[in-house]
């Protein structure tokens, strides 16, 4: 297991202490997130879902460096989160594609190495393979303003590979596209992850995406968030499309979907 | 046959383009008929399109002259109000406190009417050209401010979140994020202040005592003798540097920016 180097006397990989967060100005204060426990090991796939203003987006961002915890530590590989990213050890995929539209799909891709240099990357395959194995192989110099949504999200998630980050951080990548194509992406985000299987902490608000994705499903209570429930999901990978009408699926979504409503009864 | 083919696509482009123009051109052709009419009973107040046309046709050297020096002050005074405008959108983006200390200034001059210091401007910088170079500069630096810096802040801020989660440094950002955001931004800004240099060039030429060049220079001159078909024929030429400069300013966009919007 020569999984990359760092600090591996562990497993520890994403370590979230009594994370607290919140938004606004003293006073008027909004608590996203508070006393916030949650440990991703090394290579595990994790989904985190919850009632919508949970602070899902916010654990994401805190563990991305994005946002500086009020109180509580965010370490990765056992440092400081802030060090983490200074080493370029974090492949955040937001949103929105955020492509730049005057680049090219590959140009897209490369741009991840093109800054921060001096941050040791360790590649495992080039822009080109990357792009070839989400199917993008043919569209390697068109601009994204001439791509559908699906595959402007599939270059945001090749831009994610495309340096080797030791971790990747997905906020509801598929949200803004249809169904069908949700379907094959994650998929294919499946197929490109397993190559390597880095640690991945996934949003979503979609149950069923989260079961066939995840290793371990975290349910976050809302208003502030707080990890409710752990839901781990024992299917064996590769996981394929047929899964996705699997009673194996279907059971642990039930399980995921009564601790997304006790949540949800519980905060009103 | 690929011959015949191209041939074929080449003449049907041609003739779309053809039918595109054609309103423009028939409205035209109206307009001048009727400034015609008017101007053949009224030959005092207005001169025939003839004969505006006759008088750039006799002396087509005398008016490539005056064009060409405005079209020079144009060019000095852009570039260097321009490159200045440019300069400062990007301290001012990337120094809020630049913008603070600045816009003021920057939206006072904006106010101004410029013209009301050309004169001022030919005592401090003498019978130069140099006047004329700073009221055109003037005229056309604080829209092209505007537009870069909104440019400059256009960018998405996803991507900005993207590049803070990659640890890159702002001259990164700068160089690889905002300058080539800003790109459309600073097209459109030089589409506004390239036609407002002409007017300040040729402002400046009316008001201030410089070289006797100019189409500016040329109206004033035309004046004093009652010139009117000169003074017209002067007008038109400056019509064509503007239609000129926009076309100009269209085709190098085209080809630098319309990829990004799928357009290639």
């Amino acid at each position: 297991m020569a999984r990359d180097a760092g600090v591996s006397q562990s497993d520890e990989g994403l370590v979230l202490e009594r994370v607290a967060k919140s938004f606004g100005r003293a006073g008027r204060a909004r608590q996203a997130v508070s006393d916030l426990d949650l440990r991703v090991d090394h290579g595990r796939f994790v989904c985190l879902i919850g009632p919508s203003g949970c602070g899902k987006s916010t654990v994401l961002r805190l563990a991305a460096g994005l946002v500086k915890a009020d109180r509580g530590s965010v370490q990765l590989f056992g440092e400081d989160v802030a060090l983490a990213r200074r080493e370029k050890r974090i492949g955040y995929v937001p949103q929105s594609p955020a492509l730049l539209a005057w680049r090219s799909v590959l140009d897209n891709v490369r741009f991840p190495l093109e800054v921060n240099r001096n941050a040791p990357v360790s590649p495992t395959r080039s822009p080109e393979e990357l792009l070839g194995a989400l199917g993008l192989g043919d569209v390697l110099h068109r601009h994204p303003a001439e791509l559908s949504g699906g595959m402007q999200q599939r270059v945001a998630i090749a831009r994610a590979f495309a340096f080797g980050p030791s971790v990747l951080l997905m906020d509801e990548p598929f949200s803004a596209v249809d169904e069908m194509t949700r379907e094959s992406l994650r998929h294919e985000l499946l197929a490109v992850w397993q190559a390597d299987q880095r640690l991945v902490l996934f949003v979503t608000h979609s149950v069923i995406e989260a079961v066939v994705l995840a290793d371990e499903v975290v349910v976050l209570s809302a208003r502030p968030g707080r990890v409710a429930a752990r839901i781990p999901v024992e299917l064996t990978r590769p996981r394929t499309a047929e899964l996705e009408d699997s009673s194996e699926v279907h059971a642990v979504a039930r399980e995921v979907r009564g601790a997304l409503r006790a949540v949800t009864e519980g905060s009103r | 046959m690929s011959g015949t083919a191209l041939e074929v696509t080449e003449r049907r482009s041609l003739w779309r383009g053809a039918r595109r123009w054609f309103p423009a051109v028939i409205a035209l052709g109206f307009a001048a008929g009727v400034w015609q009419l008017i101007a053949i009973h009224n030959p005092l107040v207005l001169p025939t399109v003839s004969s505006v046309f006759a008088r750039l046709a006799g002396q087509p050297g005398l008016f490539a002259k005056d064009a060409g020096a405005t079209l020079e002050e144009v060019a000095v005074g852009a570039a260097a109000a321009f490159a200045a405008a440019f300069v400062i959108a990007v301290a001012m983006s990337e120094l809020p406190i630049v913008e603070r200390a600045m816009m003021p200034l920057a939206v006072a001059l904006n106010v101004t009417p410029v013209v009301a210091i050309a004169p001022a401007l030919t005592v401090m910088l003498g019978l130069s050209a140099t006047p004329r170079y700073v009221v055109a500069a003037i005229v056309a630096f604080f829209p092209f401010l505007i537009n870069a810096l909104v440019g400059l802040r256009s960018v998405d801020p996803a991507v900005l979140e993207l590049a803070q989660s990659l640890d890159a440094s702002r001259a990164e950002v700068l160089w690889r994020v905002r300058l080539p955001s800003s790109l459309p931004f600073l097209f459109a800004g030089a589409r506004i202040c390239l036609p407002l240099a002409v007017v300040g060039a040729v402002v400046a030429e009316l008001t201030t005592s410089g070289p006797s060049t100019g189409l500016g220079y040329l109206i004033e001159s035309a004046e004093s003798t009652y010139d009117l078909p000169e003074i017209f024929a002067a007008v038109l030429v400056l019509a064509v540097i503007g239609v000129a400069l926009t076309v100009l300013l269209i085709l190098a966009e085209r080809t630098l920016v319309a990829r990004r919007r799928g357009q290639a």
